[in-house]
């Protein structure tokens, strides 16, 4: 009775690990078909952690659920109603029960791991996950997507702008062709003249694709002909000469002392 | 339990020198010894009924008896009764037993005798002792009574309530042999006949230790659920079945079952056993409804059809 019992522990063991490894493959291709998904509409592809781990807390849930002596069977014709007869009446003590589980442990030596173990199955499992890790990289690297989701939305959800979007690689260099660039026009003034100041928008854009020779720009000075200069008003101050006098003899003795 | 079912296997073997087919037959009457209980066997007359039973006594190695059931047929009949009794002088009673004072008891046409005389046989399958007058007497065991009901003519007769039918474990239909199995019966019985002689293979206390042997037999949970959900489902599926079977057809699917799988040399309760035993277990435990039978159904397509239904 102890041989079978630990054999009962022993099926019950070796499928829960299966299932959990088979789980993790699932989980890893779901987490990366997500992942490319989402970076192709540039939306927060790190999400994709969230389907994967509800995935995989549901099919472990549901997996670990099944009973294991009737997937063994299922793997094992002779085994059939034999094996869970032994698991149910393991603590039935008659001779019967016991010339059934020693006949369910010689049968068991027929059954291996790699009856549940579809090899040729979790092969191309892996090569896909090895595959759409290649096409991530790829996609990343040369910028690939298909619509910019995250522009095309930009002013629908305000939550969307909390949450940490992925910045696009030339985010830093974003050209704002608004007329908020100037900032507050009330700064925009030089004594009492309104600066006109006008910045040329140029494109930084980089792309890793355009390689070449390093091209030589000619820069123009550009500086307006009508600037010059004013004094200015805080010197335009009215004492008369004899206040004046008198406030500089007052520091110069104040000097000497 | 692979030697067990070499034992069979060598009875259907001296069955066969003597029976020809009826395979199913000789399975469920045995099936019904191996549970220590009594079968009701259904079927035309010049069916080898009685042959059956004959040879599997003598197999057996059993006290076989036979009765026949008349309407004028008393329980003292079959029960036994005092008699009058002069030993050197003195006059005494003395009990003297009947029929049913046997291994094997065959009631041949028990629907003919009246409900008395059914009371007082069933009174000892059921008790597995007799009382006449104020003393009760134990049967030798094992016992087992095989009664025979005919299809046919039943004016006269006084057919079995369903209570005391549900006493029965095993309803066995008697069918015709097939025509080369009856051209086989004519070339063995209509030529010389030649007495077989049969050996013994059981003895009263292997019969006895089988049976006990039958109650260990292990069934699995899932196994036994579905045969209790058939049982259940004979009382509720109200669209063919008027009357359901009781909790005693519980217990006799899970019995039949455990004495078929013996008798297959397995050591444990098929799914299989459960469909083969549920048509005799509960064949005379259901009565169908009004619109089944003006379909034409028979108990047997109830079954079948509960068997489909609980998978």
């Amino acid at each position: 009775m102890k041989n079978f019992i630990k054999l009962v522990n022993e099926i019950n063991k070796t499928l829960n690990e299966i299932i959990l490894f088979e789980t993790v493959i699932h989980t890893i291709l779901l987490f990366l078909i997500v992942y490319l998904f989402l970076s192709l509409f540039n939306l927060f592809p790190i999400g994709a952690a969230v389907p994967a781990a509800v995935y995989f807390l549901m099919a472990m849930r549901m997996k670990m659920k099944k009973n294991k002596i009737k997937m063994v069977e299922n793997k094992y014709d002779p085994l059939k109603e034999k094996l869970r007869t032994a698991a149910d009446n393991v603590d039935l003590e008659s001779p019967v029960v016991d010339e059934l589980q020693n006949e369910v442990i010689r049968e068991m030596k027929h059954v291996g791991i790699a009856e549940f173990l579809q090899t040729k199955n979790i092969s191309y499992k892996v090569f896909a996950a090895i595959f759409l890790s290649f096409i991530i990289v790829f996609t990343s690297t040369f910028n690939v997507q298909l619509i910019d989701l995250k522009t095309l939305f930009g002013t629908l959800p305000e939550i969307i702008e909390y949450l940490p979007i992925r910045k696009s690689p030339n985010a830093f260099v974003e050209v704002n062709t608004t007329e908020d660039i100037y900032g507050d026009s009330s700064l925009a003034v030089l004594g009492n003249k309104e600066l006109d100041i006008k910045i040329q928008p140029v494109n930084f854009e980089i792309s890793v694709k355009d390689t070449g020779d390093i091209e030589q720009k000619q820069f123009d000075e550009i500086f307006p002909s009508d600037v010059d200069v004013k004094g200015a008003t805080a010197f335009e101050e009215n004492v008369p000469q004899d206040q004046q006098e008198l406030v500089k003899s007052y520091f110069k003795k104040l000097a000497q002392g | 339990m692979k030697n067990y079912k070499h034992v069979f296997d060598a009875i259907n073997k001296e069955i066969d020198k003597v029976i020809v087919g009826q395979d199913d037959v000789i399975e469920q009457i045995m099936v019904s010894i191996l549970c220590d209980s009594n079968a009701l066997l259904e079927g035309y007359p010049g069916l080898a009924k009685t042959l059956v039973i004959r040879t599997l006594a003598e197999l057996m190695n059993l006290k076989f008896s036979r009765i026949q059931n008349t309407p004028d047929l008393m329980p003292s009949d079959i029960t036994g009764t005092y008699i009058i009794e002069e030993t050197s002088g003195k006059r005494q009673f003395k009990f003297q037993p009947g029929p049913i004072f046997a291994n094997i008891v065959l009631a041949d046409e028990i629907n003919r005798a009246t409900p008395k005389t059914q009371s007082a046989l069933l009174e000892a399958m059921q008790e597995k002792q007799v009382t006449a007058g104020t003393n009760t007497f134990k049967l030798d065991l094992p016992f087992f009574v095989l009664a025979t009901q005919n299809p046919i003519e039943q004016e006269g007769t006084y057919p079995l309530p369903e209570a005391q039918a549900d006493r029965f474990l095993l309803k066995i239909k008697v069918g015709y042999p097939s025509i080369e199995e009856e051209i086989e019966i004519v070339n063995r019985y209509a030529s010389v006949v030649r007495e077989q002689k049969m050996k013994p293979l059981l003895n009263k206390n292997h019969l006895l230790s089988l049976q006990n042997l039958i109650r260990q037999f292990p069934i699995a949970n899932d196994i036994k659920q579905r045969a209790i959900k058939i049982i259940v489902a004979t009382r509720t599926n109200k669209d063919v079945i008027h009357y359901g079977a009781s909790p005693r057809a519980s217990i006799g699917i899970i019995l039949a079952s455990k004495a078929r799988a013996l008798i297959k040399g397995r050591n444990h309760v098929s799914n299989e056993d459960i469909n083969e035993m549920a048509y005799p277990v509960l064949r005379h435990r259901i009565i169908l409804n009004f619109e089944a039978e003006r379909k034409g159904m028979t108990t047997d397509d109830a079954i079948k059809h509960i068997l489909d239904k609980v998978k």
